[in-house]
């Protein structure tokens, strides 16, 4: 096995294993900030609006 | 191997005082931490003369700093060094950026700082990388730069593809270094 065999292994090995609170610890020690995408709910625009009679 | 590291006369007598250097540290060094050496001596002396003149214009001391050139010579644990100009290198760095976002969006992250040059720390950290090269575009020589990557017309217009360069290489432990000493002193 070559060093990028062993490379790829290695770094495939990582992101598979690789927890949220973990990935963000090992990028925040090399100066990489990662945040939480908030997803904020879209109203539907073809839902149709209530109606008081 | 050897290197070359271009700085001024007194951190010049620091670092050889002291046998090591300090890491070179932030965003605009292009292979992230470390000690940035030239394999090329009048690279090394070119950046030197810059950072000089820089320091005697910021400062103009009694007796203006020189520039010097260290001669390195380092020893090579081929597993350990990403050459960034070899493929196979090339194809792992962008393969595992793409991945990496992959991976941050399906864990719901974004990165809110991100620099190549942070990422090159994240894969040295991952690989346990000693030294990392890469040849890059020379800034010194920025007029020669081909129009279509910088979209500035006062640069040379005839330039294609073919623009200076400089090979940096970014020595992560200094326990590969064998032996430091003078290359070459210069005079402004």
């Amino acid at each position: 096995m070559n060093k990028y065999e062993k490379w790829n292994e290695t770094l495939e090995q990582y992101f598979t294993e690789v927890t949220e609170e973990q990935l963000v610890k090992d990028a925040d020690e090399t100066g990489i900030t990662l945040i939480k995408l908030k997803r904020f709910k879209v109203k539907s625009m073809n839902k149709p609006r209530k109606r008081f009679f | 191997m050897i290197l070359y590291h271009g700085t001024l006369d007194y951190a010049a007598v620091n670092i050889m005082a002291r046998n090591h250097f300090i890491h070179s540290d932030g965003t605009h060094h292009l292979l992230g931490k470390g000690i940035y050496l030239y394999d090329d001596m009048d690279q090394a002396f070119a950046l030197a003369t810059k950072k000089t003149e820089m320091k005697n214009h910021e400062n103009s001391p009694v007796l203006p700093y020189k520039p010097v050139v260290l001669k390195v010579e380092v020893e090579i644990d081929e597993e350990s060094y990403m050459n960034l100009d070899a493929l196979e290198s090339q194809k792992l760095f962008f393969n595992t950026r793409n991945k990496f976002n992959r991976v941050l969006r399906d864990k719901g992250l974004i990165c809110q700082t991100y620099t190549d040059s942070l990422f090159c720390d994240f894969l040295s950290k991952r690989l346990n990388l000693k030294m990392i090269s890469k040849t890059t575009l020379d800034p010194n020589q920025s007029n020669h730069v081909p129009v279509q990557m910088m979209n500035q017309k006062d640069l040379d217009p005839i330039l294609t593809m073919h623009f200076p360069t400089e090979k940096h290489y970014c020595l992560k432990d200094k326990t590969w270094i064998r032996n430091i000493s003078y290359g070459r002193v210069g005079d402004l």
